[in-house]
């Protein structure tokens, strides 16, 4: 094979729609970290991390997925081993354990990483597989995809494990598992889910988080007033301690977020023209609250330009896996396509205030090398299907 | 199988597409539909403004000498909503209130703090959890954490809600918790009697100033709510209500030095709820130099009355803005408030001119308030001003008044140990050129004592140049009104003689003379004052005539010296109760006066009293005589006024209105008046070695009887020097029970010889 050849027929729109969203990614992190004096060298980090994807594309593309195919297994394991490792020998107990020092004041964050390897080891376990009537076909692939959740829960990580479920279920469905099936295990997901909430996975602040968002302010309030009405003043006072921690906690974020996002209105206030953005009033606003800068200075029409974007890239991505027939390739695509879907909606959707806090970057845009690199080389990865398809299965 | 595997990509696919969506529209709720109350949220948080005040426009004699100066300096201000959260004892107060519903003197917990934090740290425990209002709750616990000084509140929550499994039976168990608190208060407290002493205040003052403003903010909250028991709904308003009036800005030193500045400025922490405020300071000249405090007025703290506006508007703001869902209405209503709040006239805290001309030029003096808007970041930082308008400094004011002579006239009045006044005018034009006034307070004594000069019997307020609570009569000074009266109307003639036996008797009165002049001349009847003279002469006159000649003369009317509309002022008439209204009665202390002619006091004995100046004509002012002796010297008779320039406009005064004299009734006149001074009797005083004949001056004497036996008034009127006239002057003496000669005139020549009357005339003749 040819460089010449593969270069022709990769799929350039895919190409170029990265670049442009990481290139939005730069230009917010720029506007959103300007005027500080720590960050200010940010989007020149954020630069560096793109040049260094992009030659880790060119390696996924010459190496080929069919290669990677077979190490699928070992980089799973290897990944779930950094995983184990860093529970037990990361962080000083304070703060989430996410990262791993590699030097120069950058970390590496496997569990970005251990999306990539769960797509793959999924997609390698069910390429061939037809059967999926039984129950006990299942066991498997879910048993791959709660090992590294459950690892990732207890960092804390709350926001990526979430990404896994989503990944697994779209995976089974594509691979041609029940539909009926798939919707019952879902439903029965949802039920559990308070067990998961009252679970020790969770930590505190979790917990108020997800409170904080199913519980508003407003109804609190009124709720607290009815129960002094009803005399009964203990449980008033619990929900009023609530409506304080909401107030001054996880609340704070969400409210600037919004504040941030609705001022914005239509058209925007232009690129670093954003006074919540300029006077601070939004931490983490240039990894994982980043839409909402968008939302401030590029308005309703920039968010949703970003969100055609991404839904054009999902688009292409899905296209690649239905034109492919290799099963693992097609897999892969259907991976990356619901990872990088599920995350951009969970992401905007938080700072939106439709769903409560958990830490997720927005793909190509937040500022973080561990993500860039993994939305670059989960693109690489499709590309190459999509180039494969052509080459090896064509008619 | 392949049909299948299709649908399924597009499922996902469709999926993708719905979540997509679904942000979409509530992307589209926040940004296009609730974007402006996200916009307005988000300028809420990031801006703040305050004003900057302005200069006061000064005020200056004709030479420029500052008679009121102003100068920025800066000012210790009190904000009670920053104390109550961020001092300890602010906080003990807050706590102690919220628990035992009883507000707490402040300076208590400065003089015992011990015993108030133990109280609160047995108090506390028991009844947060016994607490009708889980507002109420909240704030307890709001205030404890502070005075705790626990970095995050949930410690305290735990420590405060779960009390069965808690390990601390009360607050005492913290650690060192009492200690701490007792530490901080005994810093603030040094603190504080360290910035006493610095401003020479009275020991205690500081202590009790919190005290002070949270009774205003309760009366005033007091004012818009009853409170209606205990409940949490009455709570939650009385508490919003708080929080719009508990950040009035008191003022506590007008002017504080240099260090007690950077005291309060560096080492902020220390005195919570204090703040360092540019000012503008009026300064008046004292001691030696002080000059017409009675004229200029005093500066004060507006009264209700002129608070009412903003009090009213500050209400309905308040009663908007604790709405809990406000309409699009009220955010407007609350916008322009606010501006229009910031752009009133006058704000508690700031001051204004509460008496004399202070109050009367309050319009042109007042200058405009800038305001500074900002924008701040989560740090409270400035980083950029959105909005800034200059203050306008007020207009100055150049008064007529010559300083010299002005301070010449005060000390004069004041050495010679009678209460009376003195008038000074330019005849030609009618420039006020002093005003002098006795008894007269001092700066002092008007800013510290004015209760007691309101009480005062001798009226030390009222100037007696131009008003009084009891006007005398023009007495003798009159007969010059009368001379012309005759002369110009044909009824006599100057070589007319008249018998004088000393008394003279009509229907069953004696009316009588000073001396017994045989066969006198007008000329001599003047020179002497001789009132026979003028009984007789009034056979030949009548009532209309006089009156005539008295109102053209200036009598019987005010001489509207402050009239606004000779200055261009606002009409100082309006609704009772108005600005306008509170201006000209705050003036009043300098408002002519001068009563009506008595038109109804009849008959020949009368007619008489009144050729001689009793009777119908009763209530003139030293100013009404010194612009008519005025007209004598020029031939026209000025209209007094006081202001020269208002900021750049020149006040031009009417032209004299012309009398109309005979030029031989007005040299006999003059004449007359000179020989008053040369062979009259304004020499009476000869014996004194005081003669007024090197000044040049011609005059009038004049003795005002008020009836029984009062003590008479004493008059001396008149211009100099008689060839050129510079200077029309009259001189009153308040119930001396002496002859105008004897103690008016001698005033004037010990004014003409002081050094700044001489200075004047130097610079008169160039």
């Amino acid at each position: 094979m040819k460089w010449r050849e593969r270069e022709s027929n990769l799929d350039w729109h895919l190409v170029v729609l990265a670049f442009c969203l990481s290139l939005i990614g730069v230009a917010f992190i720029w506007s959103s970290t300007r005027d500080s004096l720590s960050f200010s060298d940010k989007y020149r980090n954020q630069l560096l991390f793109i040049a260094v994807s992009v030659p880790a594309v060119v390696v996924v593309l010459r190496f080929g997925y069919i290669n990677i195919r077979k190490l699928a297994y070992l980089i799973y394991t290897g990944l779930l081993i950094l995983l184990i490792f860093l529970q037990l020998f990361g962080g000083d107990g304070q703060r989430a354990n996410r990262w791993f020092d590699i030097g120069f004041g950058f970390g590496l964050q496997p569990s970005e990483f251990m999306k990539i390897g769960l797509i793959l080891v999924l997609a390698r376990y069910m390429m061939y597989r037809k059967e999926w009537s039984r129950w006990s076909s299942l066991v498997v692939p879910f048993a791959l995809t709660l090992m590294p959740m459950m690892l990732i829960i207890m960092q804390p990580d709350l926001g990526t494990a979430l990404l896994f479920p989503p990944i697994l279920f779209s995976m089974l469905f594509a691979a041609g598992a029940g539909g009926k099936r798939l919707l019952l295990l879902i439903g029965a997901g949802i039920l559990l889910a308070p067990l998961v909430y009252f679970s020790p996975f969770l930590k505190e602040y979790q917990r108020e988080r997800i409170t904080s968002f199913f519980q508003q302010i407003p109804r609190l309030e009124a709720s607290a007033k009815s129960l002094i009405k009803e005399g009964k003043i203990e449980e008033a006072r619990d929900l009023q301690r609530k409506i304080k921690a909401l107030k001054t906690g996880s609340g704070y974020q969400q409210y600037f977020s919004q504040v941030s996002i609705g001022s914005g209105g239509f058209a925007g206030k232009g690129l670093s023209e954003g006074p919540q953005n300029r006077l601070n009033y939004l931490p983490e606003r240039h990894t994982d609250f980043i839409f909402a800068i968008i939302g401030e200075e590029w308005g309703f029409l920039g968010c949703f330009a970003t969100l055609v974007l991404f839904l054009l890239l999902v688009a292409l991505v899905f296209g690649i896996a239905r034109r492919t027939r290799e099963p693992f390739g097609k897999l892969v695509c259907c991976g990356v396509g619901v990872l990088l879907g599920f995350q951009v909606f969970v992401n905007t959707a938080i700072t939106v205030g439709l769903l409560p806090i958990a830490g997720m970057p927005l793909p190509f845009i937040s500022y973080g090398g561990s993500s860039l690199l993994t939305s670059f080389l989960a693109v690489g990865l499709v590309l190459d299907v999509g180039y494969r398809r052509i080459r090896v299965f064509a008619p | 199988m392949k049909k299948r595997q299709v649908d399924r990509f597009r499922v996902l696919f469709l999926i993708t597409a719905f979540l997509f969506t679904v942000v979409i529209g509530r992307l589209f709720f926040v940004q296009v539909i609730q974007g402006d109350f996200w916009e307005r949220e988000s300028w809420k948080t990031r801006t703040s403004g305050r004003t900057i005040p302005f200069e006061r426009g000064w005020i200056m004699a004709r030479d420029l000498t500052p008679l009121a100066s102003s100068e920025n300096t800066f000012e210790l201000r009190f904000v009670f909503g920053y104390f109550r959260k961020e001092s300890s004892v602010g906080q003990i107060g807050m706590i102690y209130q919220l628990l035992t519903g009883q507000r707490l003197e402040h300076e208590k917990i400065y003089r015992d703090p011990a015993f108030f934090v133990d109280r609160i740290l047995d108090l506390t425990f028991e009844s947060a959890t016994r607490c009708d209002s889980t507002q109420k709750m909240e704030d307890i616990i709001f205030y404890l954490e502070r005075l705790f000084g626990l970095p995050d509140g949930e410690r305290l929550e735990v420590l405060a809600l779960r009390s069965e499994d808690s390990p601390f039976k009360s607050w005492r168990d913290l650690d060192g918790v009492r200690g701490r608190i007792l530490s901080a208060v005994d810093l603030e407290r040094t603190a504080i009697s360290g910035l006493e002493q610095e401003l020479h205040l009275d020991s205690g003052t500081l202590m009790r100033l919190p005290g002070k403003v949270a009774e205003a903010a309760d009366r005033r909250v007091a004012s818009r709510i009853r409170n209606e028991g205990e409940g949490e709904a009455s709570y939650r308003l009385m508490r919003r209500y708080h929080s719009q009036f508990d950040y009035y800005e008191e003022p506590v030193c007008r002017k504080i030095p240099y260090p007690a500045v950077m005291k309060v400025v560096v080492q902020e922490e220390l005195y919570p709820g204090y703040y360092v405020m540019e000012s503008n300071q009026r300064r008046y000249p004292s001691g030696r130099n002080e000059i017409c405090p009675s004229i200029i007025g005093k500066m004060g703290k507006p009264g209700p009355r002129d608070l009412e506006e903003w009090e009213e508007h500050r209400r309905t703001l308040a009663d908007i803005s604790v709405k809990e869902e406000k309409t699009g209405q009220d955010l407007e209503e609350i916008d322009s408030l606010q501006i229009w709040l910031r752009e009133i006239d006058v704000l508690p805290g700031e001051e204004m001119g509460r008496l004399g001309l202070e109050a009367y030029l309050e319009p042109v003096l007042r200058g405009k308030r800038g305001y500074l808007f900002m924008e701040r970041d989560r740090y409270s930082r400035r980083r950029k001003i959105l909005d800034y308008k200059p203050p306008i400094r007020g207009r100055d004011v150049v008064l007529t008044i010559d300083a010299g002579l002005q301070r010449a006239a005060e000390r004069v009045l004041g050495q010679s140990g009678h209460n009376g006044a003195i008038a000074l005018i330019n005849p030609w034009d009618g420039a006020v050129l002093a005003l002098a006034s006795h008894p007269s307070p001092s700066r002092l004594e008007l800013t510290r004592e004015y209760g007691r000069l309101l009480a005062e019997a001798d009226h030390p307020l009222l100037h007696r140049a131009v008003t009084g609570w009891n006007l005398p009569p023009p007495g003798s000074v009159f007969k010059l009104v009368t001379a012309v009266a005759a002369l110009e109307e044909g009824r006599s003639q100057t070589g007319v003689l008249f018998d004088c036996q000393g008394r003279f008797g009509v229907g069953r009165e004696t009316l009588r003379c000073d001396g017994i002049h045989p066969s006198i001349g007008l000329e001599d009847a003047i020179v002497k004052s001789c009132n026979i003279y003028f009984y007789k002469l009034s056979r030949q006159l009548d009532f209309a005539t006089m009156f005539t000649w008295a109102e053209k003369f200036g009598f019987g009317h005010e001489t509207g010296i402050l009239d606004p509309a000779l200055y261009g002022l606002p009409a100082t008439s309006g609704r009772e109760g108005s600005a306008a209204y509170q201006r000209s009665l705050r003036a009043a202390g300098l408002g002519d006066s001068a009563g009506p002619l008595k038109l109804t006091e009849r008959g020949e004995a009368n007619l008489m009293r009144f050729c001689i100046g009793q009777g119908a004509i009763d209530d003139v002012t030293p100013l009404q005589v010194a612009r008519m002796v005025s007209g004598l010297a020029t031939g026209a008779l000025p209209r007094p006024y006081l202001i020269q320039r208002i900021g750049r406009r020149e006040i031009r005064p009417p032209r004299p209105r012309d009398l109309g004299l005979d030029a031989h009734t007005l040299e006999f006149i003059r004449g007359a008046m000179r020989q008053v001074v040369s062979r009259g009797t304004a020499r009476r005083d000869s014996a004194l070695r005081r003669d007024l004949e090197p000044f040049d001056v011609a005059g009038k004497t004049g003795t005002a009887q008020i009836g029984g036996s009062l003590p008479t008034h004493a008059w001396f009127a008149g211009y100099l020097p008689s060839r050129k006239p510079a200077l029309a002057f009259a001189v009153f003496v308040e119930s001396c029970g002496l002859h105008g000669g004897e103690t008016a005139a001698p005033l004037l020549n010990r004014l003409l010889e002081q050094p700044e009357a001489k200075a004047f005339f130097e610079e008169t003749r160039q």
